[in-house]
This record gives structure tokens, C-alpha cells and sequence, in this order.
């Protein structure tokens, strides 16, 4: 099963260049952890990798070595067929927060009924029928477990409706939507994925909606790169939040008030990387009168990832890795660091809950900024 | 398998000091509750983790009860507390996947009285079936229901049946102990104070001599005596008599 | 990483039929078929009493016959029978935290009579969740560690001194801090004692000068105690005195801080009327002699048994009856009427106050009385009548209520605290004087209001549980703790918050990061760290995530 791995993510192409090392944000601070390593020992072990080894979890698939590879070794791919191959052989990683959050994903595969939706704030328009819908994602339940950190993930999902209803759309919210599958899928559990991808499919076909909007990057590049690998052309388009609105922005659509602030954006891996979308966002931020957006040094492609991913392994080693991130964006001058991914925002927010850090920097989703800044 | 139709899937999470005596002394007492209601001891109750309860609904269990000692009884301090952060958490958890949050049971208590326990996982099956007796699990409230919930709902309806059945669980050992307790009344180890509700809030000491060591200790006083009767008893009646004879422990 | 389990796991399942009392209700022929063929990949054993001698001999013999790393005893109750297995396991090679019992008797047997078939699919499932913990274990091995055999005693009443002298005795080295200039505590300011009616302060004057002259005891007065950490053991006490701060260490602690007389302001005209005073407040009266006093009214729960209140201090009454009678003895013709609301407790003496002419009416807390000018006016409950009787001191039995601080010393040694700020025995009947951390123990009224009796025997019983602790020489403790997975802990405290225990703390890492230490003599293994922990970093040695989730699954039968 490796051999084909290695074939399909042409990690038989290895120069040993060492780039992906040099670019690997674990690499940095965790020296027994490299992307190239990780090929290494699968290629010269003869009974394959170890799959028991702890640094199969280790790897963050921002995707960072695989955009500077020369020989294109897709190591993401290559981690999460070593992860599938772990998994058969009955080993997993640390799952954090008590493996609360796998097990919700998990429970919507068949335990799960109904979605309540009730988290749907009074002012803000959803229809039954429609041709655009809002895919919310975890978004409703990370609210319950990220409570005491700050973070409003409820209030994210709200503000991404309310600037669609701004621009004059009333999506489709569905209570029988389900988890996305990433984070199963990226932990090696393309089962569970496949379930809930199936269920999520038949749902927007029931629904007649045309486009999908969301607001998780993450859920987006499983609608738009992995979905189609298992399921084929999937009939209706799919637009992260920020693509859907950059145009209707433009068009003047939308009209946002004044603001102070300097601000800096943070490209999420999935939605810059994997989908490539990095202007969008940054066009929303530049709509807002009197916001100024400054970049930091790392930026777009080179973006250096927020730390972590998939609810797995989330160590000492990737809380510096957000302790850098930060202070990067503290060293930009900007009092507000925008996140394009909600996962971001919780993870670094969670860093600098005890981090310590020198400079503070206030974390926030795209949608709320831009939310706030509605206005006549 | 010959388990009763309507019978609800109960797993209790029960925490090895009062409540776990309360369901030791439910054996004791000779009290009744429903066989598809399985027991997981856990030393104590803060132990429980939210993915536990949602990977026993995700087993496919009907209900699921969380037993632990009452407020200001944990053993180790604030056990009972933790865990009835843990019981919110996955309340609104399942809350929001669509679970009745009423399929999760939360139970603080330090009452060790075997009856306690019994109509505390039966008056709990008794609610869960009623839920399974309900079409569907969907919460989501009709109101706010939006399209496209095809796929929610009717959760394995197959196995549901009305909670017609819900009634006979909730076999209240009440009346059943005492003639029990009559015939035999060296069966109980328990003080007959302990039976009063009004002394039951911290009753003899029936067992748990010590925490963690748990030593053999406590041979039972009748021990000898019942051996020969115990024995004859059970090979010629086995299940209706031997329930009321002394358990026969020999060293 | 869940890679916990030994490589491979030999599981043996010992089903106990204990006579017919499973054998009846659960059809263990079944059972034992159920779990020998298919996916249980276990050896099946059944016997009559696994418990008994023969049946003890053959569980050894299985185990070592056939290698078992594992075993699972499905027969009854842990705690009646998990040690005399888990020994025997132990003496054929098996670690105790590979042993796992299930309970089929009274979990299963007992409570589902005339369900066999459905009894025994139970009992499989049970049996698959023992096989899933035993097999999922890791081996442990018990925790030695060092005792230092000294004591600290908090407090110098006469709880705290009985404690003092009775772990003197056994020459166990003792550090005794009290907070006042003066040893003695309450009983300094009572007069006479129950049931002698000796001089309390002679009693205190002799008790303190044994204790201060005594060699083996380290008094410091006038000193407060600041912060307390270590473990059992080894425990270092931070105190104060005159503003210059010292550690002391001792293997166990003596919590005996006493409590305080509640100061009845605004009640019955306390404060106002300068002839209402408190019993605590009579007896130095009493002391010096009363005089133009002749008519006096008591009163009794003032401040106590209501709402904000509710519970009985226990000692008042019999401190007022002991009053009453020495009040008799010394002047002539007092009249002495007692105001109560029925007698909750043990009341020495009153028999005798009766026959000596001691009028006891009853109030209703309803219709409280109300001391007038000249007469305290009362509805007699027996009677049913509006009674005023003139007195010329009214005197106040009030409740003893916990020391300002004593809940939060409490706390700080992971001690529970009643609604009430008692410090709380956890298990007054099933373990008396045992507390969670292993070296602490509690006597006198910091744990419940106390008789002068009570305290020293409570005192005796924590120095006793304390001296076997420090002649041991060694701390023995089960490996039932929680471990931090080093690599993994980001520092973010979360678990230092959690613990009530004050087990983990946080340290500075090599790599700039805090990391979590778990202290393992104070954690007590409950688990509660394990699901605050983002990363979850922490795992229970003895007890698992992998383990739990593993017996959910056989559990719910899949």
C-alpha cells in the first residue's frame, strides 16, 4: 500500500535537497521531525516507515515543503497515507482536547439526528429553499468547547451570514448537514470522511442550491479538492466566504463604514496553499474606509502555518511555532491579526491564552471584521 | 437474543465510591433493573471525558447515565463537579448534533441504598424509552428547521419501539426486597436504619472498608453456616430461590 | 500514543459461578461458549469459587500453565474480593493492574432474576469490557518514597496539643504553630470543664507547660501559617511570625485550627443591652464571680439551626447546662430559666439542672423570644402561653463557626470544605479520619464543633493514623496516578487550575515553554486534569483513554 503512496506522491523523486526542512515549520523546533525524513525512512526501511513513531502525527500538511519542493513530492499526501496505513496497524495520535473532537465529527457519521439550529441569531435572514447555501461546519459545536478562550466561533458563523444578507443573499442553512470530514480525513480515517461527505452531498442535492458558501477553509478544500477524487463532479459551484464576496464588494454591494485600525492578514494553509486564494480576503480588508492592512513578512504562499491541524498532536512544539506566528504579527505594528480560517483563530488564540507573549495582538475571523464594519 | 423489545441500551458511568455501593447493594438487596443496562465503573466520576459519551452514542447506546457522589461527598474533592461540567459540555454537544440531551443522565448523589440505584437507572430507561418510543431524534425545533433535512432524523427507527416496555423496567424493588429481607434477614449486611430514608443520606457501612486497598477483608459473617444450603438450593431451583439465599464465599 | 498494551496480551476469563448464585440467573455453560469461540481471544476457566482456597490454587496454576499476562475474575464485588485475587494473580507473575473484576453477581445476576438469557448476554458484554481493561493495561508498579519523620500541628488548642503530645510520645519530632501569643486555644476562656467541673485554666496552664517544656516539641506562638506544599512524607509549611517567614518540614501535617464563637450582634439586643451576653462571654463572669445577678435567661441556637445556619453546634447546650449548674452552686437562690428550641444532642447534666430547679421552656423559632427591659417575653411552645420572665442577665448560647482562613489552609492542603466551611470528612462512616491527601489529618472544631473530649480523642485517632504513616519510613502508593506526557504539554496550566489537589505544577522547559510536573504523592488519581488538557497531555497510568473507550465499546456490544 506504501509502495503505491510513494509512487502517487512521487516521493520516489527525492533529491535530497533538504528545502522541505529548511521550509518545515516543526522542522524548526522539533529536529527529530522532517518532511524529508519522513520519505526517507519509508523509502530505506525495507518493511516500510514505523508507523508507530509518534512523528507521523507530527506533520502540520500546511503544505509549505510541497510548494517549495523541485521535485514536487506532494508530502501531505504522502502524511496522510502514512496515517490511513498507521491507523490499519491500530496506532493513532494524540487526539486533543480528550478527543472531544473527534468524537463529534465521529457521532454525526449515524448517532446524529438533526441539527439544531437554533445558534442562528435573530437578525440575521437564512431561507428553506435557495439556490446559495451557507455550509457552517463545526462551527456550532467548537462554540461549546472554545467558550473560555475567546473565541466566538457561533458569532463567526452569524457574521458570515449577515454580510451575505448585505449583499442581498438569504442562504440556505440545513439542519442536516454534517461535518465536512477534514480532520478525519487528514487524521487518516477517509471512512468517516466518506460517510459524512455522502450525507452532506445528498443534503445540498436535496436542497437545489447551486452554490455553496463557507465560511471554514477547511470544509471548502474538502468540497473542492477532495470530494471530486471520491465522488466525482459534485453540480453546483463552491466559493469560500471571501470569494463570494470580493465580487459583490467590488460591485458596491456592500458598503462598509469607517474604521480605524492597522491590521494584518493571516493566510490559513488551506483556503492559500491548497485553494489558492489570496487576494480576496485582502481586497474585503482594503473595502473597509480607514483600515489599514499591513503585511507580515511571511505572507500568501509563504505564510507560515497557524500550528496546527486535525485536533492531533498539537504539542509544545507547535505552541511555539503560534508564539512565532504571533509575534511576527505583533512585529507588523497592527493591532488586529485577521484570520481567513476559524481554526486559525483558535489555535493561535489558544497560544496566546498563557503564552506569555511580549506584544499582544487581538485575533480575529474576516467575517466579524468585516461584519462590524457594515454600514451605511 | 432474547432481550425484551423496548428495553432502551443504557450505559452507566458509575463511580466506584457511594455510587457504585449503591449498585453493589442493589444486588444485595435483591432490587431489579433492566438487563440492557450495563454498568462501567470508573474510580471516580470526573474521569468520564466528553469523547466517552459521545463514542458510547456512537456505539449505538440508547441512554447514558453518569452516577457520582453527591455534592461535597467526592472522595477526591471535586470529581463530581468536574464531571458535571463534562455532563453540560456533552448535553450541548449532542444538543446541537440532534440528540436529545435528555439521553444523557446525570445523577449526583451519595445515597448507597440499593434502591436508590435501581429506580435511578430504571425511572432514567423509563425516559430514554419514551424517546426511542418518539419518531426521530430531531430537536432541532420546527421553527427554526431549514431545508434539507432529509437525512436527520428516523435513527435506526427499526429498533425502536414505543416505551410501552419503559413501564416493566421501572420495576421499583420496593415491594420486592422486603419479603426478600423477610425470609432472610441474615442476607443483609446492612443496618436496618439504612433502609429508613431518613437515615439514608449516609448509612452503615456495609463495604468499602478502605479506598484504594480494597483488602478481602469482611468475610461474611454466615459464611459456614449457608455453604451446604446454598449449594443444595442452587442445583435444584437456580434462578427463583438461590436470589434470596446468602451467597456462599468460602476462603 | 495509544501503544500502551504490552505486545501481546493473554487474557484469562475466571468465571465464578459462586455456588448458584450466578451459576442460577446466568447460564454460564453459554457464557463461557459465547466468549471461548469467535473474536474473544481468551482462555475460559469456571469454577464454583474462585474466591476460596482450591479455587485460588487453580487460578495460579492457569495463569502460569498458560502464560497468562492478564487476568479477568468474573464474580463479585472488587472491593470485598479484588485484593485476595489480585494477590493471587500477583504470586503466579501477573501485575495488579492487569487484573480487572467484574462484578456479575450484583451488577448482573442478582438484579436481572428470571432474564437469563438476557442476563447472560450481559454478563458477555460485562466480561468483554474486564477483558478490554485488564488486556489494555499497562503494568504499574507501586511508588516508594522516603517518609521524614516529623509532624506539623496547626494549631495550639487543646485538639492541637493532645496531637502534639500523643505524636511526642512516640517520639516523632513535632512542630506545633498556633497563631495566638498563647496556647490553649477556646478552652482559655472557659471556666469550668465538662463532666469534671475541674479549672479550665489549670488544665490549659498544665497541658501547655507539658507541651512547651516537652523536648520533642517545637512550639511557635504568635505564628501563622502562609503556604503549604510537598506531598505526603514531605511536606514543607511556610509560617509567618513577626513579619519574618521560615519553611518547616514535617512527613505529615495536624490540621487542628479550631473555630470561633459567633459574636451574636444585633441579636436579643446583643450590643445594646449590656445585660445580654454570650455563654463564652459568662463564663469569664462566671470566673470572677457574678454579682447583683441572681435572675437569669438563656437562650438557646441563637444564630444557629436557621437559614443561613442551619446546622447544630453540638457543645452549647451542655455548655449551658454546666453553667446553670455552677451558677446554682455559687449563688443563692438564683433563678435560672433555659429558653431552648428542644435538644439536639447529648445534654450532660440535665437531669440534674431539672432537679436543682433549672426551668427549661421550649420556643418556637417562629416566635422567637424578645428580651425587653425588664423581662425577656416568650411563647411557651408545652404550655401554649405568652410567658415574660424578668431577668437580670440574659445569655446568649451561640454556635461555633470556622476560623477566617481555615478553609482556605483547607484548600491549600486538599482538604474538602463543607457548605459551612468546616473542613469536611469525606467518609465519616467508611473511612473515619481518613483524608485524600495521605498526610493530612484533621482534629477539633475546625472539622465540626467539638467537645473538650472529642477533640482529644480525635486528636489521639489523627496522631495514631499519622505515626503509623511516619514509622513506616517509606511511603508506599499505588501507582494510580496521572502522568504528563512531557513531549507533548504545552504549559498552559489548565491542569494546575483543575487539581484540588495542587499535583501538577508548572516549570520552566529547556525549550522556553512551561511544562507540567505532577507531583505523584499528592496527585490522587481521579482523572479530573485529563479533560482540561488541550493537547491532551495527560493520561491516568493505571486507567486510560484507550482503555475506557475500549470498554464503551464492549460495553455497548459492538
Amino acid at each position: 500500500m506504501l509502495e503505491e503512496t510513494i509512487q502517487r506522491t512521487k516521493a520516489y523523486y527525492c533529491l535530497e535537497c533538504g528545502i522541505c526542512t529548511g521550509s518545515c515549520p516543526v522542522s524548526r523546533y522539533h529536529p527529530d521531525f522532517s518532511p524529508r525524513l519522513m520519505v526517507e525512512r519509508a523509502l530505506l526501511r525495507p518493511d516500510g516507515p514505523s508507523l508507530d513513531d509518534r512523528e507521523v502525527w507530527s506533520c502540520l500538511t500546511c503544505g509549505t515543503c510541497s510548494a517549495r519542493c523541485p521535485s514536487l513530492v506532494d508530502y501531505n499526501e504522502f502524511t496522510r497515507a502514512t496515517r490511513v496505513a498507521a491507523r490499519a496497524e491500530g496506532t493513532a495520535g494524540i487526539d486533543t482536547h480528550a478527543g472531544t473532537m473527534i468524537a463529534f465529527m465521529e457521532l454525526q457519521t449515524n448517532a446524529a439526528g438533526e441539527r439544531d439550529l437554533s445558534w442562528i441569531a435573530a437578525d440575521v435572514r437564512t431561507s428553506r429553499k435557495g439556490k446559495v447555501l451557507f455550509f457552517t461546519g463545526c462551527l456550532p459545536y467548537f462554540g461549546v468547547v472554545f467558550r473560555d478562550y475567546g473565541v466566538d466561533t457561533v458569532g463567526m458563523a452569524n457574521s458570515t451570514i449577515r454580510l451575505m444578507n448585505a449583499a442581498g443573499v438569504r442562504p440556505v442553512v440545513s439542519c442536516g448537514e454534517r461535518c465536512c470530514g477534514h480532520d478525519p480525513y487528514w487524521t487518516g480515517d477517509a471512512r468517516t470522511m466518506k460517510t459524512l461527505a455522502r450525507r452532506n452531498l445528498e443534503m445540498i442535492k436535496e436542497s437545489g442550491a447551486q452554490k455553496v458558501v463557507f465560511a471554514c477553509p477547511e470544509c471548502y478544500v474538502m468540497f473542492k479538492l477532495v470530494y471530486p477524487k471520491y465522488f466525482g463532479v459534485l453540480g453546483f459551484d463552491v466559493a469560500h466566504v471571501t470569494e463570494f464576496l470580493a465580487p459583490r464588494v467590488a460591485a458596491g454591494k456592500l458598503r462598509f463604514a469607517e474604521r480605524e485600525g492597522v491590521v494584518t492578514y493571516h493566510d490559513p494553509c488551506r483556503l492559500g496553499r491548497y485553494a489558492g486564494v489570496y487576494d480576496e480576503p485582502r481586497e474585503l480588508l482594503a473595502a473597509v474606509p480607514g483600515l489599514e492592512l499591513v503585511e507580515m513578512p511571511r505572507a500568501r504562499a509563504e505564510a507560515l502555518c497557524c500550528g496546527s491541524s486535525a485536533w492531533v498532536s498539537c504539542t509544545r512544539v507547535n505552541k511555539q511555532i503560534q508564539l512565532e506566528r504571533l509575534a511576527e504579527a505583533a512585529d507588523t505594528g497592527a493591532s488586529t491579526l485577521v484570520t481567513g480560517c476559524p481554526k486559525c483563530n483558535i489555535h493561535l488564540a489558544c497560544a496566546a491564552k498563557d503564552g506569555d507573549l511580549e506584544k499582544k495582538i487581538e485575533i480575529k475571523f474576516v467575517t466579524d471584521v468585516m461584519a462590524e464594519a457594515l454600514g451605511s | 437474543m432474547a432481550v425484551r423489545r423496548g428495553d432502551p441500551n443504557i450505559l452507566a458511568f458509575v463511580c466506584s465510591w457511594h455510587p457504585l455501593t449503591a449498585a453493589d447493594n442493589a444486588g444485595e438487596d435483591g432490587c431489579r433493573y433492566s438487563p440492557r443496562t450495563t454498568i462501567v465503573p470508573v474510580e471516580c466520576a470526573g474521569r468520564v471525558t466528553v469523547a466517552a459519551i459521545l463514542r458510547a452514542l456512537l456505539n449505538g447506546v440508547d441512554g447514558i447515565l453518569v452516577a457520582a457522589c453527591g455534592r461535597g461527598d467526592c472522595h477526591y474533592s471535586n470529581g463530581n463537579e468536574s464531571c458535571e461540567k463534562v455532563v453540560e459540555e456533552a448535553r450541548e454537544i449532542m444538543r446541537i448534533a440532534g440528540l436529545a440531551p435528555e439521553r444523557l443522565g446525570f445523577d449526583l448523589s451519595s445515597d448507597v441504598d440499593g434502591a436508590h440505584f435501581a429506580s435511578l437507572v430504571s425511572d432514567f430507561a423509563g425516559g430514554v424509552s419514551k424517546l426511542n418510543g418518539r419518531s426521530g431524534n430531531a430537536r432541532a425545533p420546527a421553527k427554526k428547521r431549514r431545508a434539507g433535512g432529509g437525512t436527520g432524523g428516523k435513527r435506526r427507527a427499526g429498533k425502536r419501539t414505543t416505551g410501552k416496555r419503559g413501564k416493566a423496567a421501572v420495576t421499583r424493588s420496593g415491594a420486592k426486597r422486603k419479603p426478600t429481607a423477610k425470609k432472610k434477614p441474615a442476607v443483609k449486611r446492612k443496618l436496618a436504619a439504612g433502609k429508613k430514608p431518613a437515615a439514608r443520606k449516609k448509612p452503615a457501612a456495609r463495604k468499602r472498608p478502605a479506598a484504594r486497598k480494597r483488602p478481602a477483608a469482611k468475610k461474611r459473617p454466615t459464611e459456614k453456616r449457608r455453604v451446604a444450603k446454598t449449594r443444595s438450593k442452587s442445583r435444584t431451583k437456580p434462578a427463583a430461590k438461590t436470589r434470596s439465599t446468602k451467597r456462599a464465599s468460602r476462603k | 500514543m495509544s501503544g500502551n498494551e504490552p505486545a501481546s496480551s493473554k487474557v484469562g476469563v475466571f468465571l465464578c459461578e459462586c455456588g448458584g448464585e450466578i451459576a442460577g440467573p446466568i447460564d454460564v455453560e453459554k457464557l463461557s461458549r459465547d466468549l471461548s469461540s469467535g473474536r474473544d481471544e481468551v482462555s475460559i476457566h469456571v469454577t464454583p469459587y474462585w474466591c476460596s482456597l482450591p479455587g485460588r490454587r487453580r487460578l495460579r496454576e492457569a495463569i502460569e500453565q498458560e502464560g497468562l499476562n492478564a487476568v479477568v475474575v468474573a464474580g463479585c464485588s472488587e472491593r470485598t474480593h479484588g485484593a485476595i485475587i489480585a494477590e493471587a494473580a500477583r504470586e503466579a507473575g501477573v501485575n495488579r493492574n492487569r487484573v480487572a473484576i467484574v462484578n456479575l453477581l450484583e451488577h448482573c445476576a442478582r438484579v436481572h432474576p428470571g432474564r437469563r438469557p438476557a442476563a447472560t448476554s450481559k454478563a458477555a458484554r460485562m466480561i468483554r469490557m474486564g477483558v478490554a481493561k485488564a488486556g489494555g493495561a499497562r503494568p504499574l508498579e507501586t511508588i516508594t518514597e522516603d517518609v521524614h519523620r516529623s509532624a506539623v500541628v496547626v494549631g495550639g488548642g487543646v485538639a492541637g496539643l493532645s496531637a502534639a503530645r500523643a505524636l511526642a510520645a512516640r517520639e516523632i519530632p513535632v512542630v506545633l504553630v498556633e497563631q495566638e501569643q498563647e496556647l490553649g486555644g477556646m478552652l482559655r476562656g472557659v471556666y469550668l470543664l465538662f463532666p469534671s467541673y475541674g479549672d479550665s485554666a489549670r488544665f490549659v496552664s498544665e497541658m501547655s507547660d507539658r507541651t512547651v517544656t516537652h523536648p520533642g516539641i517545637d512550639v511557635r506562638t504568635g505564628t501563622t501559617v502562609t503556604a503549604v506544599s510537598g506531598h505526603a512524607g514531605a511536606y514543607t509549611v511556610t509560617v509567618e511570625a513577626a513579619g519574618a517567614s521560615e519553611d518547616l518540614s514535617g512527613g505529615c501535617i495536624i490540621l487542628a485550627a479550631g473555630a470561633d464563637v459567633l459574636v451574636p450582634e444585633g441579636l436579643f439586643g446583643y450590643g445594646v443591652n449590656p445585660r445580654v451576653v454570650t455563654q463564652y462571654e459568662f463564663e469569664d463572669m462566671l470566673r470572677e464571680g457574678l454579682s447583683d445577678v441572681r435572675r437569669i435567661v438563656m437562650i438557646q441556637c441563637v444564630g444557629s439551626r436557621n437559614a443561613e445556619r442551619p446546622y447544630c453546634s453540638r457543645v452549647c447546650c451542655t455548655a449551658t447546662v454546666k453553667n446553670t449548674i455552677t451558677v446554682l452552686e455559687a449563688v443563692a437562690g438564683a433563678e435560672i430559666t433555659v429558653l431552648t428550641r428542644g435538644f439536639a444532642e447529648y445534654v450532660g447534666d440535665l437531669d440534674r439542672a431539672r432537679e436543682s430547679g433549672v426551668k427549661f421552656l421550649r420556643y418556637d423559632p417562629e416566635r422567637p423570644p424578645e428580651v425587653a427591659d425588664e423581662t425577656v417575653k416568650v411563647f411557651d411552645v408545652m404550655s401554649s402561653a405568652d410567658v415574660a420572665i424578668p431577668y437580670d442577665l440574659v445569655v446568649l448560647a451561640t454556635p461555633l463557626v470556622p476560623r477566617a482562613g481555615t478553609a482556605e489552609l483547607a484548600r491549600t492542603l486538599g482538604l474538602p470544605v463543607d457548605d459551612h466551611g468546616f473542613v469536611a470528612e469525606p467518609h465519616t462512616k467508611l473511612r473515619p479520619s481518613a483524608y485524600a491527601p495521605h498526610g493530612v489529618f484533621v482534629a477539633g472544631s475546625a472539622h465540626w464543633p467539638a467537645t473538650v473530649t472529642e477533640c482529644q480523642s480525635q486528636a489521639f485517632s489523627a496522631a495514631s493514623r499519622a505515626a503509623e504513616l511516619l514509622d513506616r519510613g517509606t511511603i508506599e502508593r499505588e501507582p494510580m496516578i496521572a502522568v504528563v506526557d512531557e513531549l507533548t504539554c504545552r504549559g498552559c496550566g489548565e491542569c494546575v487550575e483543575a487539581c484540588a489537589h495542587d499535583a501538577p505544577c508548572l516549570v520552566e522547559g529547556e525549550d522556553g515553554i512551561k511544562i507540567s510536573k505532577i507531583d505523584a504523592l499528592r496527585c490522587v488519581g481521579c482523572g479530573v486534569c485529563i479533560r482540561v488538557c488541550p493537547p491532551s497531555a495527560i493520561a491516568l497510568q493505571h486507567f486510560t483513554e484507550q482503555q475506557l473507550l475500549s470498554m464503551i465499546g464492549a460495553a455497548a456490544g459492538t
